[in-house]
């Protein structure tokens, strides 16, 4: 009887944490205009417990198509391994110069598909050597607690354990991570909204350019 | 004869482009008003047209390492001028471009070799000439909305009479500032030197040969290459000169969308031969492009 009943305890002590009713925390981010923000990262990192380890995420790609690439920004989990899936018509010369992660890939014809893993935190800045108007940013964190907002400028976060979080917004035109300290209660639905102060938007010109008189 | 150099030089170019990879297709309608397009330094005969082109241009780029990228590029053109129906004209241009980029990224500099062959058939026949041009350009961007380049060229046009027969070179520099997204302002300045044809009422050139502006005019326009030309009027010429022009130009172009713009253009010309005899041009041009 007592072999029967110690494994039940120690089963029901293992489980516990896991019947508590996980929270949620919904940012909605706004400009200084009050639009909705998007393609902002949003991560909350526990600041009452050990720091929770991040599993690589699969599936993650990073398209090249219509010289643009796709999508704009990507979220991902230290160790993920991102696909670029080259779906144009055209070569690229995908590269990075930022300190996470540099890398180039010279002479990527279409059709071709490889990976990179990201296994260092922080902003990896995509670009073509090629085509100088392409851009892209790659999010690497080590919190699985994250988020992109949506075109309606809101992320939801969820399965948070109950506890404090420093809540960081990250977005291409914000020049500084904006920071907040938020604490979840069990299975709350908390919702915090994030004023923005985003720089203009000064992407390198695309479109094509006339030409001279044919003197 | 010389036509078919041309033609072998944008077969070849064909040729090339069919092994290609890449492509892009643009076309580019233009409207220009020129004032003085005739290029007549007595300023009561100038006469003044307006240009429409239509060019359509296919492009196929191909990256040889991480620091080369070849383009070719084969542009189509149809010219009307208004009210000079002799000066419409057609023409095909082959070109190939050599980019080094010296390093990753936007703010990497470039240097660009292009060669450029090309036919022009105008209604004319006589001002029917090849077309090669050597050039190189040096490119900085220096931030995300600011650039700057600087172009040397060698052009030479080979038609069958002399007078349309002109070498020259020209040192250009350009700049262009993205003030807001979508819209960019440029401006540029080049000189050139060497030879372009000219055109004069055969009265007045007659009298400068004559001496009428003192002897060295009269002298130089004796030995310039000279003939007929219907083009503007009955009792007209043109001739080559051998000169110094100076061009400057501005303009505005606001993109309807990334592959889409409408660019504005004036641009003006300045040029003085080698008797001291001058005359000025300007060009307002306006401009829808689309690429494909």
């Amino acid at each position: 009887m007592r072999r029967v009943i110690f494994p039940c305890i120690a089963a029901l002590l293992v489980a516990a944490p896991a019947c508590v009713d996980a929270a949620s925390l919904r940012a909605t981010l706004t400009d200084a205009k009050s639009k909705p923000v998007e393609d902002a990262v949003v991560s909350a990192t526990p600041l009452d417990r050990a720091k929770v380890a991040a599993a690589p995420l699969n599936g993650v790609a990073v398209e090249q198509k219509n010289q643009s690439f796709i999508p704009y920004v990507t979220a991902v989990t230290v160790g993920t391994s991102v696909l670029f899936p080259n779906d144009d018509t055209v070569q690229h010369h995908i590269y990075s110069l930022s300190k996470p992660k540099r890398f180039e890939k010279p002479l990527y014809s279409p059709g071709a598909r490889e990976a990179v893993v990201f296994d260092q935190p922080g902003v990896v800045t995509l670009g073509c050597n090629i085509h100088d108007w392409m851009i892209a940013y790659i999010v690497v964190l080590e919190t699985p607690y994250f988020a992109k907002s949506g075109d309606d400028g809101s992320a939801t976060l969820s399965n948070l354990p109950a506890g404090r979080y420093r809540v960081e917004v990250w977005h291409p035109l914000l020049g500084k991570v904006a920071t907040r300290e938020v604490t979840l209660a069990d299975g709350a639905a908390a919702s915090e909204a994030f004023s923005l102060a985003l720089k203009a938007d000064r992407r390198i010109h695309r479109a094509p350019e006339g030409k001279s008189s044919g003197y | 004869m010389k036509s078919c150099l041309g033609a072998t030089a944008i077969l070849g170019t064909l040729m090339l482009t069919a092994v290609a990879p890449a492509q892009e297709w643009r076309m580019d309608a233009t409207y220009t008003w020129a004032t003085n397009l005739s290029r007549t330094s007595y300023a009561p005969d100038r006469e003044n047209g307006a240009l429409y082109d239509l060019t359509v241009a296919g492009a196929w780029h191909r990256q040889i390492n991480a620091d080369w990228l070849a383009t070719t590029e084969i542009d189509a053109t149809a010219e009307q001028v208004h009210p000079f129906p002799l000066l419409d004209n057609n023409s095909i241009t082959g070109e190939v471009d050599l980019r080094r980029k010296f390093g990753l990224g936007p703010f990497a500099p470039t240097l660009t070799f292009s060669g450029k062959v090309g036919y022009v058939d105008y209604h004319d026949p006589d001002r029917s000439h090849d077309n090669f041009q050597l050039a190189t350009t040096l490119g900085k961007r220096l931030t995300e909305s600011w650039r700057v380049s600087a172009t040397g060229t060698w052009n030479d046009e080979r038609a069958s009479a002399a007078t349309y027969s002109i070498r020259n070179q020209r040192l250009a520099v350009e700049t262009a500032w993205d003030i807001f997204e979508g819209c960019e302002l440029s401006a540029g300045a080049s000189r050139w030197w060497g030879q372009l044809t000219a055109n004069a009422n055969e009265d007045i050139f007659a009298q400068a040969e004559a001496g009428s502006l003192g002897p060295v005019v009269a002298d130089y326009y004796r030995s310039v290459a000279h003939e007929h030309s219907n083009a503007y009027d009955t009792d007209w010429l043109a001739y080559r000169i051998d000169c110094r022009a100076d061009f400057w130009w501005v303009g505005a172009s606001y993109a309807l969308n990334d592959n889409t713009s409408i660019p504005l253009r004036y641009e003006s010309a300045y040029v003085v031969n080698r008797a001291q005899v001058s005359y000025r041009s300007e060009f307002w041009s306006l401009s829808v492009v689309h690429r494909f």
